[in-house]
C-alpha cells in the first residue's frame, strides 16, 4: 500500500504543465501570427480558375465535433483554405485557441481565424492578435479580395468604431488585380449584436458594390442564406461546430455558389 | 487602473478586517490566531508565474491548511496579471520517514483565483443583457490534489524558529478547463485540463 502511495505522490510531480494563470496570453507553445504564416502557405499553392474553401462557423468549445470536421474537410478534392468565422474560444483563453488551433492544423490545406465575440472576453483580443494577428485584415487569392474584419459592436459597447466603415471602405475600392470583393466576419449585420448606427453605412457598402460576391458571418448558430436590404448580395451565415455543418463555397469566374455540408 | 482595483481592494479587505475584529472581542488569544502558522511561495499552479503568502493550519491535527497568496505573471510570461487566491486542502494521508520527515502523498484541495482589472471585473451597464455570458471573467473556482514532502525543522534546522519545511507539487484544473473536458470526453484527456504547480511552505 505504501508503495503505492509513494508511486501516486511521484506522479503528482510528472503530470500536468505549468500554468501561470488560465488568463495568461501566451504559453512557451503558443503559435504566433498564424494569419500570416497561413496565407503565405494559400500563395504557394498552385491554383487553378476555381476559389474553393470551406467557411465554417463558432468552433467555442466544440473540440470532439471539430475533430470530425477535418477528417470531412480532408475528404473533399481541390478545398483551397478554410475560415473559421470568429468565436474560435469560448472564454477568450489562449487554452482554447490552442486546442483550436491543433485539431484545426491536421487541415491539409491552410486556414483562416476571424476574430469572434467571445474571443474577445478577458484576454482573449491580445492572445487573438498574438497568435493569429490583426483582427483586420485581407488576403487576394485568384483576383477574389476576402476582407477580414472585426464587427463584434457589442464587445465595444456600440461606441461607433466597429466594424471600422472607413478601414472597409479603403479595401474595398477598386485594386489592380482584383475582379470581386468577400466580406468575412463573425456578427452578421442584421442583428442586434451589430452597431445599428454602422448597419445602413455596412449594408450600402456591400450592396452597392456590384463586385461584392457575399458577406459571411457566423454568430447565430443556422446555416442560411439571407438577402437583406432588397438586395440580391448573399448574406452567408455559417453554422457553429457543434451543429455538425460547414459552408463549401465555390466561385468561379466572378460566380458565387454554396452548399452546406452535413459531418 | 489595475493599481486602481488592488487599492480599492486592500482598503475593501482592510475594511473588512477592521469590522471582524471590531465586532469579536478583540483579546490576545483571538489576535495570536490571526498570526500565521506558515509561509508559502509557489511556481506556476495558476495563480501566478511566482505567488506568496501566508499559510494558516486548520483542525486540531494540523492537516488542513488554509493559504492566501497574491501571484503576478510578468509581460514576458503571458501577463502582465495579478491573481489573488485562497486556498483550502487537506492531507488524509500520512507516511513518517523516522522521525525526519513525512509524505503526505494526495490532498485534495479547492482555491479560488481572482483577477482584479477591468478587462475581467466589469461589464458595462446595458452593455448586455442577462446571462448573454454566464461565467465570471476575474474569478476562477479550482480543485486541486497536491502531495507534500515535510521535512521536521526541529530536527534538521535546530536553534532556528522553523517548524518544518514542506515542499510540495499541486495538480489543478478549473470550471471553465472542466466543462470544455466534459462535453468532449470521447475526444479529450483528462490530463489535458490539469495544469501544476510547485512550492514551499515554511511551518512556524
Amino acid at each position: 500500500m505504501k508503495t503505492y502511495l509513494y508511486l501516486l505522490a511521484l506522479l503528482l510531480w510528472g503530470c500536468g504543465q505549468v500554468e501561470y494563470s488560465p488568463n495568461q496570453k501566451f504559453d512557451s507553445n503558443t503559435p504566433s501570427d498564424l494569419n500570416k504564416k497561413n496565407i503565405s502557405k494559400l500563395y504557394s499553392q498552385t491554383n487553378d480558375d476555381t476559389v474553393r474553401f470551406v467557411l465554417t462557423g463558432d468552433t467555442q468549445r466544440a473540440y470532439s465535433a471539430c475533430k470530425s470536421m477535418v477528417t470531412k474537410i480532408n475528404s473533399i478534392e481541390g478545398v483551397d483554405f478554410v475560415v473559421i468565422n470568429g468565436d474560435i474560444s469560448d472564454f477568450g483563453l489562449y487554452q482554447e485557441m490552442e486546442w483550436i488551433n491543433d485539431i484545426y492544423s491536421d487541415i491539409k490545406v491552410p486556414y483562416i481565424g476571424i476574430l469572434g465575440n467571445h474571443d474577445i472576453s478577458a484576454n482573449g483580443k491580445d492572445i487573438y492578435r498574438r497568435m493569429y494577428g490583426e483582427e483586420n485584415f485581407c488576403f487576394v487569392y485568384d483576383s477574389v479580395k476576402f476582407v477580414c474584419y472585426d464587427s463584434n459592436s457589442r464587445e465595444y459597447n456600440f461606441d461607433g468604431s466597429i466594424p471600422n466603415i472607413n478601414w472597409l471602405s479603403t479595401e474595398m475600392k477598386p485594386q489592380e488585380g482584383v475582379k470581386n470583393y468577400v466580406a468575412i466576419s463573425h456578427i452578421p449585420s442584421f442583428i442586434n449584436d451589430f452597431d445599428p448606427k454602422l448597419e445602413k453605412p455596412y449594408a450600402d457598402l456591400i450592396t452597392g458594390n456590384k463586385k461584392v460576391l457575399a458577406s459571411m458571418h457566423a454568430h447565430i448558430n443556422q446555416s442560411h442564406v439571407y438577402y437583406p436590404y432588397n438586395s440580391t448580395t448573399p448574406f452567408i451565415v455559417a453554422n457553429t461546430a457543434a451543429k455538425k455543418e460547414f459552408y463549401l463555397i465555390e466561385i468561379v469566374n466572378g460566380k458565387l455558389t454554396h452548399k452546406v455540408i452535413n459531418f | 487602473m489595475e493599481s486602481l482595483h488592488i487599492r480599492l481592494l486592500t482598503s475593501k479587505l482592510t475594511l473588512l478586517l477592521f469590522f471582524i475584529l471590531s465586532s469579536l472581542r478583540a483579546d490576545a488569544q483571538f489576535l495570536r490566531k490571526l498570526i500565521p502558522d506558515g509561509a508559502v511561495s509557489q511556481y506556476g499552479g495558476s495563480i501566478g508565474f511566482v505567488s506568496g503568502g501566508i499559510s494558516y493550519d486548520l483542525f486540531r491535527n494540523k492537516r488542513g491548511s488554509l493559504d492566501f497568496t497574491y501571484g503576478h505573471v510578468p509581460e514576458s510570461k503571458g501577463g502582465p496579471l495579478d491573481v489573488f487566491a485562497a486556498k483550502f486542502f487537506y492531507r488524509p494521508i500520512r507516511i513518517g520517514i523516522k522521525d525526519i520527515a513525512g509524505i503526505y502523498p494526495l490532498n485534495p484541495g479547492t482555491f479560488v483565483s481572482f483577477h482584479p482589472g477591468d478587462k475581467f471585473e466589469n461589464w458595462n451597464e446595458g452593455q448586455y443583457s442577462k446571462g448573454y455570458y454566464w461565467w465570471s471573467r476575474s474569478t476562477r473556482i479550482h480543485v486541486s490534489l497536491s502531495s507534500e514532502l515535510k521535512l521536521n525543522g526541529k530536527k534538521l534546522l535546530p536553534k532556528t524558529r522553523i517548524d518544518a519545511i514542506g515542499i510540495y507539487s499541486e495538480l489543478n484544473t478549473n470550471e471553465l478547463y472542466a466543462v470544455s473536458w466534459f462535453k468532449n470526453k470521447d475526444s479529450m484527456s483528462f490530463l489535458d485540463i490539469v495544469r501544476v504547480g510547485y512550492g514551499v511552505r515554511v511551518y512556524f
